[in-house]
């Protein structure tokens, strides 16, 4: 089950991995093959199809760069990966959000098990939820905007839901003419500026959506990567450590800068209106930025959190091996100037070891399965 | 043994014998709840009588036991230990009935230093490594320190053995806690081998010793040795004849039990012997003819006993509650399902290298098809069905299932 096939591996051989875009980055696909688990779907260099990127198991620098369609001659994946290799295999363009969409509708039908499709139907469900809450936290914010100091007695927030439909309506109504638009336009573009902002959320919002979720997530585990290591000061697992922790703190650091810049727009909708009215295109792009920095950290994390404390020496390892490298392209995102090839270059002395991956293959797949559910 | 019957060798009286009965009847569950309340007894002699026929039980399921200052102390003896109706004096080894006295005496005579040690693991378990190697070294040590001037004491007389054979006993437990540390490093790694240096270590130190020393050592480390033949190899030259005697007598109590009942143990028992059984084949002392002989009869026994289990578990475990089932299982039933295919493939592995390879293949095929009749019935969804096919016999074969269902 899920053997590697080293001759189609050889065939293909290791290469350079130095993406200078998000895109060439690829895009992580949660498969529960564990030769596969982190591994990256990407456009080809001549944009005619799809390839694969997966982490060298033995360390080092080589990454196995693999043709999508070739992808069951190299392991023999899992039920789940099959499936959702056939569905991403129709799509002609990648991105986070169209991987997750995907790969929810392809857990849902339990081939990853049960716990998977109830997570998958659940995080669907909350997406959904997401896009009404910040549609409703944009009307909020437009009616504190419009009203007079009269009409605004009783904060929209705390106000009846019949009231705050009538609200809604009225500052939607105010709005228009300022933006040269009707009603029904303003509130089709609160629409699509909720459901591009959805993920991320509204700043101040007391539940936070899900890429704040996840910056949370990777905070809390960098810290508890931080005092694990503090006590355990051996020399090798300083090393993955430091690989793990960097490059997350780099990602976070992109990450919340280009959150401050998006929220620096939220805030105001009606300034957000006019933004949209001028490029709904361009801003929607901007709101997946974060999406696309914070990308394959799910995984890494939920692998820390899985494992037994006396396991984590291992799944450090494991980490350091699928974490991430950000592409110069972030410069031109946030404008930040860093030594971004840093954990490239770390990766390079994580050390030849398969011991982490020795287990029984069942048993890693029971694992990668249980990630797949917590990270929908 | 210089006495034929002592109290503890004494036949069970029929409360007793209706007792023992009812623990060996116990479900996994109970039986742990029972060794834990034992485990707490100030005086377990008579619960050691009633764990007799459930021992092979407990080894599979391990249940977490709390540390206590008897077991402890004879934990670098445990491959030692008989039953009183099987010691001689002459062919070394402790009795069973021995142990709680000689304990008893221990503590006499280092009251403080013992109530020190037991402070130092109270509350912990056996799963406590660190804290039973810290507490295992002091204790071993005071042991040590104390054995020789150690004088019968009053309650000997319970066991029914004599005054030679309790300075028998001393002396070979006294030697043996005077390398405890030793034989402890080496104990704790014995999954890796142990690895040669740590048994070399231990010989040498144990070269002044009596054979009965070297022989309880060696037992000792036997019992959880990966690589028992090896482990004899290097022991041979230091102990002559002793190593052929401890890897004769550890033969002899080779016996493995694969249940089907408890899959997750029955898998762990068959890797573990196939690991001692190639290092056996392999190993120097394992190539005697009587050896091989015995080497290839326990192969075909335990070879027999997996295929059994294997046929049997994928009956009880898998098919008899999917086609028990009304409605679709819920999902605790599947999780248990798919946990029992999992220990089920890590049985066929390890079961395959033991041979039997068209059994396993029967077994799957009858198991499979019999998934295929299910799809649509009501019961468990194809998805489950082909998460089971997949965790038993891969994902070419789940495929199989999915295109026809």
């Amino acid at each position: 089950m899920n053997e590697i096939s080293r001759d189609a591996l050889d065939r293909y051989g290791t290469g350079a991995y130095q993406p200078a875009t998000f895109l060439e980055r690829g895009v992580a696909v949660p498969f529960t093959t564990p030769f596969l688990l982190g591994a990256r779907i990407r456009p080809t260099e001549s944009r005619a199809g799809l390839e694969v990127v997966i982490a060298n198991p033995s360390g080092g620098r080589g990454h196995y760069i693999v043709p999508w369609a070739a992808l069951p001659e190299v392991c023999s994946p899992t039920l789940h990966d099959r499936r959702l290799w056939k569905r991403l295999s129709d799509e002609p363009a990648v991105t986070p959000a169209l991987v997750r969409e995907v790969a929810r509708a392809i857990a849902a039908e339990g081939l990853a098990g049960r716990e998977a499709a109830a997570a998958a139907a659940k995080a669907k469900g909350e997406d959904g939820a997401a896009r009404m809450r910040a549609n409703f936290m944009l009307l909020l914010d437009l009616i504190r905007r419009t009203e007079t100091r009269e009409e605004a007695t009783v904060p929209p927030q705390l106000d009846k839901p019949d009231r705050i439909e009538v609200r809604a309506r009225r500052a939607v109504a105010r709005i228009a003419p300022r933006l040269g638009a009707t009603p029904e336009i303003i509130a089709a573009w609160l629409e699509g500026i909720a459901t591009a902002i959805a993920g991320l959320g509204v700043p101040g919002d007391p539940i936070p959506a899900r890429t704040r979720v996840t910056v949370a997530t990777i905070e809390a585990v960098i810290g508890e990567i931080e005092l694990w290591i503090a006590r355990n000061p051996d020399p090798g697992d300083q090393q993955a450590a430091a690989l793990v922790t960097d490059a997350a703190k780099m990602s976070l650091q992109v990450a919340r800068a280009a959150i401050k810049e998006l929220d620096g727009s939220i805030t105001d909708t009606v300034s957000l209106l006019g933004i949209w009215k001028q490029d709904p295109s361009g801003f929607s792009r901007r709101a997946t930025r974060p999406d696309w920095m914070l990308d394959g950290w799910h995984i890494i994390a939920e692998l820390w959190r899985d494992a037994d404390p006396e396991a984590r020496r291992g799944v450090l390892w494991e980490m350091a091996l699928l974490a991430p490298v950000l592409p110069r392209e972030v410069e031109d995102w946030v404008g930040m100037q860093e030594d971004w090839d840093r954990p490239l270059r770390l990766r390079r002395l994580v050390r030849a070891n398969e011991d982490w991956r020795s287990g029984r293959t069942f048993e890693v797949v029971a694992r990668n399965e249980r990630l797949r559910a917590r990270a929908a | 043994m210089s006495a034929a019957a002592s109290d503890v060798g004494a036949p069970l009286s029929a409360e007793a014998r209706s007792l023992r009965h009812a623990v060996a009847n116990a479900s996994d569950g109970a039986l742990a709840r029972v060794v834990a309340m034992f485990d707490s007894l100030p005086d377990r002699r008579e619960a050691d009588r009633l764990l007799d026929a459930v021992r092979p039980r407990l080894r599979a399921l391990r249940p977490p036991r709390p540390i206590a200052m008897p077991r402890l102390l004879f934990l670098p003896l445990d491959g030692a230990i008989r039953h009183p109706r099987e010691w001689r004096r002459q062919d070394g080894g402790l009795p069973r009935s021995a142990l709680l006295v000689i304990a008893d005496a221990v503590r006499a005579a280092a009251p403080e230093e013992c109530v020190a040690i037991e402070a130092s693991f109270a509350g912990r378990s056996f799963a406590d490594l660190q804290s039973v190697a810290g507490a295992g070294r002091a204790l071993w040590r005071l042991a040590a320190r104390v054995a020789d001037g150690l004088a019968a004491p009053p309650a000997w007389g319970t066991t029914g053995l004599s005054a030679e054979d309790f300075k028998a006993c001393i002396a070979l437990a006294g030697g043996v806690w005077r390398h405890a540390d030793a034989l402890w490093a080496a104990l704790a790694v014995a999954r890796e081998g142990p690895p040669e240096p740590l048994v070399r270590e231990l010989f040498n130190g144990l070269a002044p010793e009596t054979p009965q020393v070297k022989q309880a050592a060696l037992e000792t480390l036997l019992l959880k040795a990966a690589q028992p033949g090896t482990v004899a190899a290097i022991a041979g030259p230091s102990a002559p004849g002793i190593a052929d005697r401890a890897l004769d007598r550890w033969l002899e109590g080779c016996t493995p039990e694969v249940s089907g009942a408890d899959l997750s143990a029955a898998a762990e028992v068959v890797e573990e012997f196939l690991e001692t059984l190639v290092d056996l084949e392999e190993s120097s002392p394992g190539r005697r003819a009587d050896r091989r002989q015995k080497l290839s009869s326990l192969r075909r026994e335990v070879d027999l006993a997996c295929r059994n289990a294997f046929n049997e578990a994928a009956t009880t475990k898998l098919l008899g509650p999917l086609l028990a089932a009304k409605g679709p299982p819920d999902n605790r039933a599947i999780a248990e399902m798919e946990a029992a295919a999992r220990n089920l493939r890590r049985l066929e592995q390890a079961g395959r290298q033991l041979g039997g390879g068209g059994a396993y293949d029967a077994t799957l095929s009858r198991v499979i098809g019999q998934f295929g009749t299910l799809c649509g019935a009501g019961g468990a969804s194809l998805a489950d069905l082909a998460r089971l096919t997949e965790i038993l016999a891969g994902p070419e074969a789940a495929m199989r299932l999915l295109d026809g269902g």
